[in-house]
């Protein structure tokens, strides 16, 4: 059989098959049962009740309440800075990401955090007048990540399987936490330019 | 529209050139008038009216089913329950249906992603199902089918997975190679070299 055989063997194919039973019972059930969640049917305003409008409202009220404003009760950001540093060097990177989870506050919070520690107390002479320049940058990097982060989250909520959205929440985390690394290790190296030259993220675009 | 327009019943008198005007004429009404009834039969859909969801599903289960027939090797069971879950899903994004795209491309996409999901699911699942066993289920399952073209679906059944996705996709039911690998998350090289790879042991199969 050639290439052009099979092409016509493929083209014949029926492309409609009828079931072996009646599908629509089954179907007509689940739409049934959900008929109070997310559903086509009742359109717009009747398939999300005001309850439930106003629920999800407050709930994500609470969780950006929760990413943004510092919190008395979690992690100070500059004690979660000070026990990163207390470790050794080894366990330096599982520590950074341990302490990031618990990072509460704003990015700035995040980055003073970071910064603060008598044993990169250096930095604060290698950095001179460019980590002033390169902080509003880092702070906005951060800060619009962190949005899309959240607004990824959202999605994933309702449609948990759809492989697009977990890939780039993975890949937006993912750039969360190097450029909060890239800042630690800026702070301890003093390596001028780390953030202005590697600054593409996972999406292939560059950020300014 | 070739289809029915030679069903169109056509006067002997007629003119070949006026008949054959006059059928395109007819045959193009004949298309506006069943868009008109599916738009219609969305908007009734989207306000809650599952007798009109259910006139929707009778005119694309067949399709639906056949790709969920095939990409689950013939699978009748499986092919029922994916069916099932592509119209249920189908009713609960309808708001998101947008007309860009004609309605039975919209939920032929969405059957493909409900039904490359539950492979990715499966395929985390059961690991411990050999290949051996999923080829002989295939092929049993291959022979539920009681028309056509029994060998070419028999040897599409066997085919391996990924191969066997990216054939059904491709060569028999239109997608691009980029399209396959938006919905894969495969290369479209990946794409390209499976679907050689799936005609190669067609041919050699369909040769024996």
């Amino acid at each position: 059989m050639n290439e052009h055989q099979l092409d016509q063997r493929l083209a014949g194919l029926q492309r409609e098959v009828a079931p072996g039973r009646d599908l629509w019972p089954g179907i007509e059930q689940r739409i049934d049962a959900g008929a109070g969640q997310s559903t086509a049917g009742g359109g717009g305003a009747a398939r999300y009740p005001r309850w439930f409008a106003l629920a999800a409202s407050v709930l994500l009220l609470v969780a950006i309440g929760r990413v943004f404003l510092p919190s008395q009760t979690q992690s100070d950001p500059a004690a979660a800075g000070q026990s990163l540093l207390a470790v050794s060097a080894a366990q330096e990177l599982q520590a950074l990401d341990q302490v990031l989870m618990q990072l509460r506050g704003t990015p700035e919070e995040w980055l003073d955090g970071l910064g603060q520690s008598g044993r990169y107390g250096m930095s604060a002479v290698l950095l001179g007048e460019a980590a002033p320049v390169w902080r509003p940058q880092l702070i906005a990097g951060l800060q619009e990540n962190q949005k899309a982060i959240i607004s990824l989250r959202t999605a994933l909520s309702q449609q948990p399987e759809h492989i697009s959205l977990l890939r780039q929440l993975a890949n937006a985390e993912r750039r969360q936490h190097r450029l909060l690394r890239q800042w630690a290790d800026f702070n301890r190296s003093g390596q001028t330019g780390i953030l202005l030259t590697n600054t593409t993220n996972d999406f292939g675009e560059k950020h300014a | 529209m070739d289809s029915i327009a030679t069903m169109m019943p056509m006067p002997a008198s007629w003119s070949k050139h006026h008949s054959a005007a006059a059928v395109t004429v007819q045959a193009t009404a004949a298309v506006a008038d069943a868009k008109q009834d599916q738009d219609s039969l969305i908007a009734a859909s989207l306000q809650g009216d599952c007798n009109s969801f259910a006139v929707l599903y009778r005119q694309h289960r067949d399709r639906i089913y056949a790709l969920c027939w095939r990409m689950c090797a013939g699978n009748r069971a499986l092919a029922e329950d994916l069916t099932q879950e592509a119209f249920v899903q189908a009713w609960r994004k309808l708001a998101s249906f947008r007309g860009e795209s004609a309605f039975g491309t919209w939920l032929h996409r969405l059957a493909v992603n409900v039904v490359l999901g539950d492979k990715r699911r499966q395929s985390r699942r059961l690991q411990t199902v050999s290949d051996a066993d999923q080829i002989s289920e295939a092929t049993q399952g291959a022979q539920d089918w009681q028309g056509g073209d029994q060998d070419l679906e028999r040897a599409i059944a066997r085919l391996p997975e990924r191969a066997r996705a990216v054939l059904i996709l491709n060569a028999i039911e239109g997608y691009s190679h980029a399209e396959i690998s938006a919905a894969t998350g495969m290369a479209e090289g990946s794409s390209k070299a499976q679907l050689h790879r799936a005609r190669q042991l067609l041919r050699q199969w369909l040769n024996e």
